[in-house]
């Protein structure tokens, strides 16, 4: 229970602070963290079903706090959490740069979904050429963040672990690193 | 078999899952058009909550940005001043042609009383937050219900047209800005009248789609708020002309807008305490009375 409640405060501090940053860096050029957070989730955490539903809590938490339609950024970060988890099984994601590669692609899709969204449940414009232009910055500040954030997530797991295996083996590798 | 059960549940728990985000969205976007505005308590608790927060933690960076960019002006401060003088001088020059002139033609009464006519209550505001996600353009005000902020109210800088409140908590209020995808403005330019439509791109410009042809609409050309949608009031400015797309061989002809408001540096916001007729029968008008009625102590003008 406790690493469920961690990350999601941990989550929810994220979409706070993602719409603090906003207000003075341009939105694209603003790593997603939201999205990178559950990434990490994706690759780290346990329980597939405890997993699933922290993606959809923290999507519906950035709806609440954006403009987008209630359920959007739920359904997508549910997305992003079973491509993630399929991915660190399916594919070799050790290491920051096949993780940037992979995290790149899940924003392009992540914005591609969104697209699709928007114009199915809503009359104003879709996202096109124009408005996909700030994918690039994007998939590019998601790609170099990706592992800082997901090392992040893996370690606030263990951190909040109830195992007691997992927090012991955590305490070893810190102290491994520093001597 | 507990495997399979495993399995199952998991499998029910996205379906169900899904499901809901599947539906939010449907009732969320048929209420893009419908009756709403004011978020249920869930949402709102969750704003009332996030901007506060949000507000204490950009006092600090606000601090370091606002002293360097004090320092900046201050730099280039006397060349400025220097500018402005001279401008000054021509507008009062001008400004007092134009009296002059208006007095001369017995318009100036009646322009006065237009004025109060049109006079809305405003209450300042500061921006708090912006859009948590980077696809969507709206942002977070700090004045919500028991300021008497409502859904469908427009939102002004002394820049120009910001956007429009599209929901409400007690003590916060989500505004769609103007660059947003979903905004459509009917808008006309200031020199030549040429009506079109403003729409937000998802960047930091807008586009004006407009019909007719030729040298109506030039780069420069101020585009302002034609009041016709019954959304925003008359006169509000929306931003300059700076390209004209090659229309090919449409008819509807494309120019692109750089906004009047630097949504950048955006920081104090004005909201106008009175909505348009459309936005009345949207909302409904008696949300609309009470805003006004209930409006605070302190407004802007």
């Amino acid at each position: 229970m406790r690493p469920f409640v961690g990350i999601l405060g941990l989550g929810a501090a994220v979409a706070i602070l993602q719409g603090l940053l906003g207000t003075f860096v341009p939105q694209h050029y603003c790593p997603d963290f939201g999205l990178l957070l559950v990434v990490g989730l994706g690759l780290s955490w346990r329980g597939f079903a405890s997993g699933l539903f922290l993606s959809a809590f923290l999507g519906f938490l950035t709806d609440f706090l954006s403009g987008s339609l209630l359920g959007q950024h739920g359904f997508l970060r549910m997305s992003v959490y079973l491509a993630s988890r399929l991915g660190s099984r399916h594919l070799s994601l050790l290491g920051p740069l096949p993780l940037a590669c992979f995290v790149a692609a899940l924003t392009a899709a992540n914005a591609a979904g969104m697209a699709v969204l928007t114009s199915t449940f809503t009359a104003g414009l879709p996202l096109d050429g124009t408005a996909l232009t700030g994918i690039v910055p994007q998939m590019l500040l998601n790609a170099l963040f990706a592992a800082p954030v997901a090392a992040v997530a893996e370690r606030a797991t263990l951190m909040l672990s109830d195992d007691e295996n997992a927090r012991r083996m955590l305490n070893l590798e810190t102290r491994g690193r520093t001597a | 078999m507990p495997e399979f059960r495993s399995g199952l549940s998991q499998s029910l728990l996205l379906a169900a899952l899904v499901a809901v985000a599947v539906l939010s969205m449907a009732v969320d976007g048929g209420r893009e058009t419908g009756e709403g505005g004011e978020m249920s308590w869930f949402t709102g608790a969750i704003l009332d909550v996030a901007a506060p927060v949000q507000k204490v933690l950009a006092m600090p960076v606000d601090f370091v940005r606002e002293t360097f960019i004090d320092y900046v002006d201050l730099l280039m401060v006397r060349e400025e001043n220097s500018e402005l003088r001279a401008r000054v001088a021509a507008l009062d020059e001008e400004n007092l042609q134009l009296r002059e002139a208006l007095v001369a033609s017995g318009r100036l009464q009646r322009i006065a009383e237009m004025r109060d006519a049109f006079e809305i209550p405003m209450l300042s505001s500061e921006l708090v937050g912006v859009d948590a996600s980077p696809w969507f353009r709206s942002a977070l005000v700090d004045r919500g219900q028991v300021d008497g902020v409502r859904a469908g109210m427009p939102v002004i800088s002394e820049q120009g047209l910001v956007g429009l409140v599209r929901a409400t908590s007690t003590t916060a209020a989500r505004t769609m800005l103007v660059v947003d995808r979903q905004s459509a403005i009917d808008g006309t330019v200031q020199r030549s009248r040429t009506r079109g439509l403003v729409r937000g791109r998802g960047t930091d410009q807008l586009e004006f789609e407009f019909v007719a042809r030729g040298h109506d609409v030039e780069v420069g050309d101020l585009v302002m708020t034609s009041g016709l949608g019954g959304v925003y009031p008359k006169g509000l400015r929306m931003g300059e002309v700076v390209e004209i797309l090659d229309p090919g061989s449409q008819l509807m002809q494309t120019a692109l807008i750089e906004p009047a408001v630097d949504f950048g540096r955006l920081e104090q916001v004005f909201v106008m305490l009175r909505r348009g007729p459309t936005m009345e029968l949207l909302y409904g008008a008696e949300d609309g009375d009470l805003a006004v009625a209930e409006a605070p102590d302190d407004p802007a003008s």
